[in-house]
């Protein structure tokens, strides 16, 4: 179906699950159960005939708010298929910034958790409300027999009450499927909007490109707050009529579970940002043939620059075909692709467009010289109608169909991109963009702080951290400013570092010159990343030792090596390695590292350890 | 009971296991499972359940309790050896060694091990976290009770959170228990028992021919049968969607001693590499010491004998000379190409093979001497 | 094996050589199962 010329629709979409044989097929499974796509096309008649009875049309817009997965998925996909734009908004975004979403979105109606709707109190004002209020869960044997059936309430009573209805055959492909607000700051949202037309082509486009066929099976634990969760998860699994898994929160604490889904659901693609592959690399290592079950195809890392050092590692470590997707919210969610294919990858680069145009381009728009750097453009049908309600701000960035994405890149002699830099003030965390100002924003508002600036730092697992730099009142706490920022941001927002400043360095205009107070930074004693990886030059040094222990060549060995992987690593040569180490690092290794030390990553926490 | 009907009691509880594995909800899979080892021990040897029953129970509060404490582990070790040592003490009298008459409760040799590798792996810091149904289902697998392969819990803990229906493993599973089925009752208890002997004595004639097929006999017997039974053991684990160690791997055509011992029995020796090589190469700092430690614990387990002392010693002694003589000669014996090459390969084969057939001869006649009989 | 075969034989035809195998196998240790067991070496330590 998705591999079809023919455009296909969100019609066409909901026909097929309607009438293929999937109605007990499993759609979406998260922690809390499995929605098949027979429920969710009853979802879909349900809240069609909920949107008619209130008079919602194509067109109009409706906001969600949940922390229900399987709830925002259902909705969002219901709302989509009656021309009814979605607006998802993020359940962790503070007070005042998810009401002023809200207010800027002027919905027709607004699904929102029971207590969400209490944390957020002006969200009434804003339009008319329908409260997502947990089924009552009847406990125990004696609990199931007393109640016939779970009395339910908000907006599930109103669905049960609804004559199923199926959504319109035809919607105009320029109407808008969803709005998606990126970081920016309160006075100034950007709501990314994008028209069923870029959806549904550029859904086409990554089916294609990651072959996804009907015995494909995803895993994406991504927020669906954002594009790479929502759309490269349970709306690309609508789209293609495919399962996909939820089953866990990813966490540092969730690798080992995550590795085992992956074999034991017979994933064969999981959406990841390299934050998750990184922190996979180094602490799933016991776990390596979890991609070995016979099913995987691809692993798809998205949302940020994927290291080269990253890349590579993990292909080879976990022996899986590797496609690096380039995209930002305002192109869906990629159009630039690097691997699996020997043509396009390239590790480090973004590889080569597929089914849209890209262009460099100077300062005043005109196009740069092969090898030059310049800002990359993009052009196709991928490409969002603007910002919601802001033609400003559109009109920046959208020119004679061109896209400007704010990256810096130039092109290989092969026709392979490279990003090279950021033209855009934005910090990318772990996949997540974060709008610096909008951290200021928060800080600024805190009564003891007089100046503030947040920026980027560089980081091994997360790629980037946020650290803000403040001049404020010494009797106010760092933990104090934090408290503060984590009342009104999302988690992930929240600075990893405060950093005291007297005054911010000012340029002539007035304006903080981030140079100097990157310098300032660099300066500071307390300059470290978020979480330290190993130094390079230990790794380093370590591998050469192990290689001459084990009489092998440096790159016949990772981090990563076991003995059984190791021909040279026999019990002789883990003698002969565990005195070199003493030796080379001058440790003195007890008995139970002695034993334990059976990867060499372990060696290198003992080297780090002392 | 007969040795038949023992047979028929692992059999059928582990194909019972089999079904406890699929049928119940995942929750209680790992219960019944070791509900139905449970079982069959009680059935078997009621002393020998009690005894893995306050083993099990033990060992788990003691690494829920102490975490990876040092003292922990070397008392759980004293203790768990000790009781070993003591049965074997107390069988010793009626023992004759491998092929003698049941002397230990059932499974005790290899329970215990498991115990040890258990402790040692908490005390490394290697378990994930995992419920006291789980171990409780590690411990009491019955395929897995009476002849090993000593499996890792690591290993069987990731199989259980792997579960998934795997056609191809079940079927591999249904071959591997045939298979072995065939090596244990046609090939060991017909050909070698009843058909060979005789062939075997008109070939040999008197004399040192005679000592020859004797040891042939023995240690073919011993091979196809044991390997049997771990065919029919790793069969019966892959069935309940386990991948367990293998136990052999083609072990007559090994190179060397060194080589022979990773291919014979291997979940034994990589246990001894693992909890006696290591932590005595680690307190040592000598190789040898480690290599003859573990080869002698690695004899002592089948029998607490002289006899068994001085085979382990041997053993350990073969590994030790090898690795001085690979050490010296190694590299360029690997550099020979051809006709050469091939020659020396099969040299060494049938140097290692030799060694291992004449293991008792030597160490009888080694311990005669020694006792002056 | 089984790829070896299927390589130059119809796979049914495979299939049902592997049966037969099988077939022939349990057979065996059926008839052979009432033998006096040459001893459980390992199961009975």
């Amino acid at each position: 179906m998705a591999q079809t010329s023919a455009k296909v629709t969100a019609a066409a979409c909901y026909q097929s699950i309607a009438n293929r044989g999937l109605v007990a097929q499993p759609w979406l499974v998260t922690e809390s159960g499995t929605v098949t796509f027979g429920q969710l096309r009853a979802r879909i008649d349900a809240v069609t005939a909920l949107l008619q009875g209130q008079g919602i049309a194509v067109g109009d817009r409706v906001v969600i708010a949940t922390r229900d997965d399987a709830e925002a998925a259902q909705l969002f996909i219901a709302l989509i298929c009656n021309g009814v734009t979605a607006v998802n908004l993020d359940p962790d975004a503070g007070p005042d910034r998810a009401q002023s979403l809200i207010a800027k979105a002027t919905p027709r109606l607004i699904i929102i958790d029971r207590d969400l709707l209490a944390r957020w109190p002006g969200v009434r004002a804003a339009g008319p409300v329908v409260e997502i209020v947990p089924a009552a869960r009847s406990t125990g044997v004696f609990g199931k027999l007393m109640t016939q059936k779970p009395k339910r309430e908000g907006l599930h009573a109103l669905l049960e009450h609804q004559t199923p209805q199926a959504p319109p055959a035809d919607i105009d492909p320029e109407t808008l499927a969803y709005i998606l607000f990126t970081s920016g700051t309160t006075d100034q949202p950007k709501g990314v909007s994008i028209s069923h037309r870029a959806l549904f082509a550029h859904l086409a486009t990554l089916s294609r490109r990651y072959n996804y066929t009907p015995t494909s099976r995803i895993l994406n634990t991504l927020m669906l707050s954002h594009a790479d969760g929502m759309i490269q998860g349970p709306v690309i699994a609508f789209f293609n009529a495919i399962p996909v898994y939820r089953p866990l929160r990813f966490e540092v604490t969730t690798i080992n579970l995550l590795l085992d889904s992956i074999y034991q659901l017979r994933i064969t693609h999981l959406i990841a940002v390299p934050t998750m592959l990184s922190l996979i690399l180094r602490l799933g290592l016991d776990q390596r043939d979890a991609f070995q079950g016979g099913d995987f195809k691809l692993l798809v890392s998205c949302g940020a620059q994927l290291e080269p050092k990253l890349w590579e590692d993990f292909e080879r470590t976990f022996q899986v075909p590797l496609v690096n997707v380039y995209g930002l919210t305002e192109t869906v969610v990629g159009g630039v692709f690097s691997g699996p294919d020997a043509m396009s990858r390239e590790p480090g680069s973004i590889g080569v467009p597929e089914d849209c145009e890209l262009r460099l381009a100077d300062r005043d728009g005109k196009t740069v010289a092969d090898g030059e750097h310049g800002e990359l453009l993009m052009r196709g049908e991928l490409l969002m109608s603007g910002y919601f309600d802001a033609p400003q701000m559109t009109a920046e960035v959208l020119n004679e169909g061109w896209f400007r994405t704010g990256d810096i890149a130039r092109r290989d002699e092969a026709g392979r991109f490279w990003i090279t830099g950021r033209a855009k003030n934005i910090i990318i965390r772990g996949g997540y963009n974060i709008h610096p100002e909008e951290i200021t924003e928060v800080l600024q508002r805190h009564p003891a702080v007089t100046e503030a600036v947040t920026l980027g730092v560089k980081d091994l697992d997360w790629g980037e951290t946020v650290v803000a730099v403040v001049a404020a009142d010494a009797a106010v706490s760092d933990t104090e400013l934090l408290t503060h920022c984590a009342a009104n941001l999302e988690p992930r927002k929240v600075p990893s570092r405060i950093q005291r400043v007297a005054a911010l360095p000012r340029g002539r205009s007035g304006k903080v010159v981030l140079e100097q107070v990157r310098a300032l930074l660099a300066q500071a004693p307390s300059a470290r990343a978020e979480a330290n990886g190993p130094s390079a030059d230990d790794s380093e040094r370590l591998l050469k030792l192990a290689a001459s222990c084990f009489k092998t060549s440096v790159d016949t060995i990772t981090l990563a090596s076991r003995p059984r992987d190791v021909p040279g690593w026999d019990s002789l040569a883990h003698l002969e390695l565990v005195c070199a180490l003493e030796k080379e690092f001058d440790l003195r290794l007890s008995s139970r590292d002695i034993m334990s030390l059976d990867r060499l990553d372990k060696a290198l926490g003992l080297i780090q350890k002392t | 009971m007969t040795e038949k009907q023992v047979l028929l009691a692992v059999l059928f509880s582990s194909a019972t296991a089999v079904l406890a594995a699929w049928l119940p909800p995942p929750r209680w899979q790992p219960r019944l499972i070791a509900a139905v080892g449970a079982a069959l021990l009680l059935l078997l040897s009621p002393l020998s359940a009690c005894l893995l029953g306050v083993g099990a129970g033990l060992s788990y509060l003691l690494h829920r309790r102490t975490g990876n404490s040092r003292a922990a582990l070397v008392a759980a070790v004293v203790v768990i050896a000790a009781t070993l040592i003591s049965f074997m003490l107390a069988a010793a009298p009626a023992a004759k060694g491998i092929g003698g008459h049941v002397v230990l409760p059932f499974g005790l040799a290899f329970y215990a091990l498991r115990l040890i590798h258990y402790q040692f792996e908490g005390y490394k810091g290697n378990l994930r976290g995992h419920s006291f149904d789980e171990y409780l289902g590690y411990l009491f697998m019955p395929s897995l009770l009476s002849t090993g392969p000593i499996h890792r819990f690591d290993e069987y803990l990731r199989d259980l959170r792997r579960k998934r229906w795997d056609p191809a493993l079940f079927s591999a599973g249904c071959a591997r228990v045939l298979y072995g089925l065939v090596k244990i009752v046609v090939l060991g208890n017909y050909l070698l028992a009843e058909v060979l002997p005789a062939q075997f004595e008109a070939l040999a004639g008197a004399g040192i021919g005679h000592f020859y097929s004797d040891a042939l006999q023995f240690w073919l017997k011993l091979y196809i049968l044991f390997s049997g039974y771990s065919d029919v053991a790793v069969g019966f684990a892959a069935l309940a969607g386990f991948r367990v160690r293998e136990n052999f791997d083609q072990p007559f055509i090994a190179r060397n001693i060194s080589d022979f011992w990773q291919r014979w029995h291997r979940s034994l020796s990589s246990w001894c590499r693992d909890y006696v090589f290591t932590p005595v190469l680690s307190l040592t700092r000598s190789q040898g010491a480690a290599v003859v430690s573990s080869m002698v614990v690695l004899g002592l387990w089948h029998e607490l004998s002289l006899r068994y002392v001085l085979w382990g010693a041997y053993h350990g002694a073969g590994i030790v000379i090898f690795r001085a003589f690979d050490a010296r000669y190694g590299a360029s014996l690997d550099a020979l190409t051809g006709v050469t090459a091939a020659l020396w390969r099969t040299l060494a084969t049938a140097l290692t093979l030799h060694f291992v057939l004449f293991s008792f001869y030597v160490t009888t006649a080694v311990q005669h001497w020694l006792t002056g009989g | 094996m089984y790829t070896l075969l299927c390589a130059h034989l119809p796979r049914p035809l495979v299939h049902a050589l592997y049966a037969v195998w099988y077939a022939a196998l349990l057979l065996l240790v059926y008839y052979f199962f009432d033998r006096q067991p040459a001893g459980f070496y390992y199961m009975h330590r």
